[in-house]
């Protein structure tokens, strides 16, 4: 069994509001009455209605899981040796908001709500930003507005108003101005929306699920085919909470087909898979295996570097969250300081804490 | 145009005006075409050449000729996309017609011929009435289901009469790429909205078969049809093991609100679902597609291998040898299928007398 003590970045953490009035003081007069009959948690989640089981983790102070930062502090940064943690919101799809003015000024809200209650409050908190996605104008200017906060390391699309698959053209203005102020694009299983599932919508929480990652390869084929990092050359597209195991049949599959992009797709230059290695990032949460201890590592080890590839996630406080340790057993030793700690850091820009050896060295040299 | 013939007057007066392309194509509106196959598949058109797969002097020479080919199981390429009409009896219709031509213009050419029989999901009632009329010729050894006629996944209450009446045939089920096409419903051709590129959709165009076959689960039918078996065609093979992971993990979390499932939904899958070697992955180092299959233990039991003829990424069962270990071989190319089809023989035990023999004049 492989344990693991060195630094933790946690990519997914998700802090909520304690309930939708919170955003009232971030937003505009005239919205004040509105939101008290028009919650700004829009109810377009998928599995809503469905079954859902309960969290493993359940505070009963100071109100709802994961709304304040003393639930964090003690869940998340002290429950092992992190490092950072990046907060992901719970799980902000307010861009799905039907009435786009008012959507606009709740991704505003939510943005500074994240600013001014949590992240002045410890230096390793991170977060990304929540960008009105539907209009990719104010997106930008929402990017450019807050885009340079030290703490502020990505932007996330957790609803997909336009519906349109991530590589889109309509998008690559948001991607240019993420790109400028070097915030990570981010998705987060949330993207679904039931209508762009094939075979038509789900009808349970778990047979939803089940389809996300097929939509996540999906997301990574568009932004090769639409050229996305080639265009951008420094961009960065992090997939939370798709598990990782739909690399090696995704990364397959595109090779297979590079000789068709190329004459569809001119602007794809380098194999699929090459794309993907230097610009794709996955959390690893959930972390789904077979019964034999072996069976994970065999799978994801038939691509050559896969674990540079892997971000640790917890999840927190959703009900498939992982802790660290669960997520050492599964992972090879090997990997742990890669998959824990160094590879988020070279995504997010961070210079990552000594290894313990080094510090070791440090101590017998003063 | 064939097809034409098996149809009633008043289909032939509504479609020979409109001429021969309408239902020649048969395709869906949303069906992605690659653009560079289009151009050619006109060309031959123009040149007076047979659609692919259409002409039985080719069949017989590709598929035929190779003396290691023991049986063949016919399936539908485009025709597949003639159930997908809105309107939905003459998509009934093309699905009946289609069964008829294939009952006397191919089987009789050759022993070794069998046929999946089509039908129409968009009246479950009258696929299963479909299904009791063809079902019975005993060279019919599957159903294929045509395009998603209801716009839902494929294991949902409002199926089940087709499950019903061909658990009672002991006839199989194969869903194919291409039935993720809906008539009437705007569904995308794979996850997470429509693509630009046709090389997107061949590289997720299998997702959709995921879709069903949790469904397919977790509604039950394998525990309302306990000897009903399911193939999936076109996706590949390389994420089974994935697919199956997550469906086993999350059923240990929110198993509960599925009381009729007894076991893990991997368990079901090995004992109810085949999926074709049509489209199994290429990597650079072909060894690696048996470390990332064999991950599954039960792999051999679900592979089973189906050419793809004609469509342009069909492969012989030579080409699909060179890439699956040899201890696998015997599963892959015969077993799994014998025990998968309803073979003339397994019929003619369990049903005797209610055999209809396929071919006129034939064995």
């Amino acid at each position: 069994m492989s344990t693991y003590s060195g630094p933790i970045v946690d990519v997914d953490v998700h802090n909520t509001v304690a309930s939708p009035a919170v955003l009232k003081e971030y937003l505009p007069a005239r919205w004040q009455d509105y939101v008290s009959v028009t919650p700004p948690v829009p109810n377009t989640t998928i599995g809503l209605g469905f079954f859902t089981p309960a969290p493993p983790v359940r505070r009963r102070d100071g109100g709802p899981t994961a709304s304040t930062y003393q639930h964090i502090k003690e869940d998340v940064l002290e429950a092992g040796n992190v490092f950072k943690a990046i907060l992901t919101h719970g799980i902000g799809q307010y861009p799905e908001l039907s009435n786009h003015d008012f959507m606009l000024d709740v991704c505003r809200a939510a943005n500074d709500w994240m600013i001014d209650k949590w992240l002045t409050l410890d230096d390793r908190l991170a977060t990304v930003l929540v960008v009105p996605t539907q209009m990719p104008e104010e997106a930008v200017a929402e990017i450019h507005r807050l885009g340079d906060h030290p703490q502020m390391v990505g932007i996330v699309f957790s609803s997909n108003p336009l519906r349109r698959p991530l590589g889109d053209p309509i998008y690559h203005p948001i991607y240019k101005a993420a790109v400028e102020h070097g915030l990570a694009i981010t998705t987060h299983v949330g993207v679904e929306h039931a209508s762009v599932i094939p075979g038509g919508a789900p009808s349970s929480n778990m047979t939803a699920i089940v389809n996300f990652p097929g939509a996540a390869g999906h997301h990574i084929s568009s932004f090769i085919t639409h050229g996305v990092f080639e265009k951008f050359p420094d961009a960065k597209f992090v997939l939370k909470e798709y598990g990782i195991t739909l690399l090696p049949s995704l990364m397959w599959r595109l090779d297979a087909e590079y000789q068709r992009m190329k004459r569809e797709s001119p602007w794809v230059k380098r194999y699929p898979s090459e794309y993907m290695h230097q610009h794709v990032r996955l959390s690893t949460q959930p972390i789904a295996t077979g019964p034999r201890r072996r069976d994970l590592t065999d799978y994801l080890s038939v691509i050559d570097g896969i674990e540079d590839m892997l971000l640790f996630s917890t999840d927190y406080p959703h009900s498939s969250m992982d802790d660290y340790e669960y997520a050492a057993r599964q992972l090879p030793a090997a990997w742990h300081r890669k998959v824990f700690c160094d590879n988020a850091c070279a995504s997010y820009g961070w210079t990552p804490p000594p290894v313990e050896a080094e510090r070791r060295l440090e101590h017998s040299a003063a | 145009m064939d097809l034409l013939r098996y149809m009633d007057e008043g289909w032939r007066s509504v479609l020979i005006p409109v001429g021969s392309q309408a239902v020649l194509s048969l395709r869906g509106s949303r069906l992605i075409i690659d653009p560079h196959r289009g151009q050619t598949a006109i060309m031959e058109r123009q040149s007076g050449m047979d659609v692919p797969g259409s002409d039985y002097g080719a069949f017989e020479r590709d598929v035929l000729g190779t003396d290691s080919i023991e049986r063949v199981v016919l399936g539908y390429d485009l025709g597949l996309q003639g159930t997908s009409f809105a309107q939905r009896y003459l998509a009934r219709d093309i699905a009946q017609a289609a069964n008829d031509w294939t009952i006397e213009e191919w089987l009789p050419r050759d022993e070794r011929l069998h046929a999946m029989m089509l039908v129409a999901t968009s009246i479950p009632e009258a696929a299963a009435a479909e299904i009791r009329r063809v079902g019975v010729n005993d060279r019919i050894v599957a159903i294929a289901l045509g395009c998603n006629g209801l716009g839902r996944p494929f294991g949902e209450p409002a199926y089940h009469p087709i499950y019903e009446a061909a658990a009672n045939l002991g006839l199989p089920i194969v869903i194919q790429v291409g039935s993720e096409i809906s008539g009437d419903q705007p569904l995308p051709a794979v996850a997470g909205g429509n693509p630009s590129t046709y090389a997107e959709f061949r590289v997720h165009a299998g997702h959709a078969n995921w879709n069903h076959v949790a469904s397919l689960i977790t509604e039950g039918v394998f525990t309302r049809f306990p000897k009903l078996k399911v193939l999936l065609v076109g996706g590949g093979a390389a994420a089974i093991p994935s697919q199956l992971w997550a469906l086993d993990y999350w059923y240990k979390m929110t198993g509960p609100a599925f009381p009729w499932i007894e076991r893990l939904p991997s368990e079901y899958f090995v004992d109810h679902v085949k999926v074709s070697t049509l489209s199994l992955e290429k990597p650079q180092q072909p060894e690696r597609l048996a470390q990332a299959l064999g991950v599954f233990e039960d792999i051999e039991r679900v592979l089973l291998y189906t050419s793809g003829y004609p469509d342009e990424e069909w492969e012989t069962a030579e080409q699909i040898a060179e890439r699956l270990p040899a201890e696998w071989h015997e599963s892959v190319f015969r077993t799994n299928a014998d025990e998968f089809f309803r073979w003339p023989e397994q019929f003619a035990s369990s049903h005797g007398a209610a055999a209809t023999h396929g071919a006129a004049g034939g064995h």
